[in-house]
């Protein structure tokens, strides 16, 4: 398959989406996207409110998950996807409109000069619009991380990052819910490939807010995380 | 003697449960076995549990063997949530491994670039 004509298909950069239920915002997440960075794999978690199809006509290829699985399961399969369509780097986005597709490129510049992941952070880069609370649980998240993975970053469960291509065929994410951000961090730190964070824009929105993580889910995470180990 | 047949049944019903899911969970599966074989030894030699229970500092033996039951509940509980989790995990594979397969068969359909699409 060639998504976008007349590029090398082994030679370009993915963009995955996972969604659930985005219909409001879908369409602009998608069109930004694409005019940075032309394929777009939006992976449309169960939705029933007709993401796929918005997305779809917006130019984005569209996977479907029949059923509900979590951003976690939703990544893995739309990294696999991408890793099938031959792709270089991955770049992984929120469907919630909250990145600047104008981050990408800065990350993919980092997997050029030889990283194998680049992680968005908003602490080193702007957090418009941040809650007090919100920048409280993600430092209180970054500890959690450090802990659990030895990897001090600056900013936590960021969902704009970029993989290379050969870290990305490594990765292998269990966690289908939210702790996944954390797993990926333990997985890099596994492979020992070289991280780097670059600074990102994160516009919160009443939008991005309400559809995003509540402070009740820190704890849910947290015992994901903790049950997980337990059963490895 | 009934209750010390019927004890032992369940008991060993309990064990080759545990024996039978110990890929999913060796550690549980382990401890488990090992509290139904402290349990069988009690039920057998009921006089022992009062020596032991006081060696513990619990008053009678019966107590004891509550106490026993409860931590043996609590340990399959837990058997069965991990069983839930590892159930988890094969619906998150079948589920990828259909959208990748819609998504191959669609790319292979001509006249449909767009995996996905119904």
């Amino acid at each position: 398959m060639n998504p976008t004509p007349g590029m090398n298909p082994m030679n370009f950069a993915v963009v995955v989406i996972p969604a659930f239920n985005e219909s409001a915002l879908i369409a602009d997440v998608v069109a930004q996207v694409r005019r940075v960075c032309p394929c777009v794999v939006l992976v449309d978690d169960g939705s029933s409110d007709g993401t796929a199809d918005i997305a779809r006509s917006a130019g984005a290829i569209v996977l479907r998950h029949a059923i509900n699985l979590g951003q976690g399961a939703a990544l893995q399969t739309g990294i696999t996807y991408a890793l099938q369509l031959g792709a270089k780097a991955i770049v992984t986005f929120d469907a919630d409109g909250q990145h600047d597709p104008d981050d990408i490129p800065s990350l993919l510049a980092v997997l050029e000069s030889g990283a194998g992941a680049a992680l968005g952070s908003r602490f080193a880069g702007k957090a418009l619009g941040m809650p007090a609370t919100r920048r409280l649980v993600l430092q209180a998240a970054r500890w959690v991380n450090y802990a659990l993975t030895g990897v001090k970053l600056s900013d936590a469960h960021n969902g704009i990052r970029a993989l290379s291509r050969d870290v990305a065929l490594r990765l292998q994410l269990h966690e289908p819910g939210m702790a996944h951000a954390t797993e990926i961090i333990a997985q890099l730190a596994e492979q020992k490939a070289r991280i780097v964070e670059v600074p990102v824009t994160i516009r919160y929105s009443a939008y991005s807010l309400a559809k995003g993580q509540r402070l009740s889910n820190a704890l849910r995470i947290l015992i994901d995380l903790m049950m997980r180990s337990f059963v490895r | 003697m009934i209750f010390q047949i019927v004890a032992t049944i369940a008991l060993a019903c309990t064990a080759i449960y545990a024996y039978s899911q110990g890929k999913l969970a060796p550690r549980l599966t382990k401890l488990t076995i090992l509290i139904t074989i402290c349990g069988e030894y009690l039920v057998l030699f009921p006089n022992q549990t009062t020596v032991i229970a006081s060696f513990f500092g619990v008053g009678r033996g019966a107590d004891l063997m509550f106490y026993l039951w409860v931590l043996l509940t609590i340990v399959m509980l837990l058997n069965v949530h991990l069983r839930l989790r590892g159930l988890d995990d094969r619906l998150v594979q079948l589920t990828r491994q259909l959208a990748l397969y819609e998504a191959a068969a669609a790319s292979r359909e001509p006249g449909l670039s767009n995996p996905g699409a119904r």
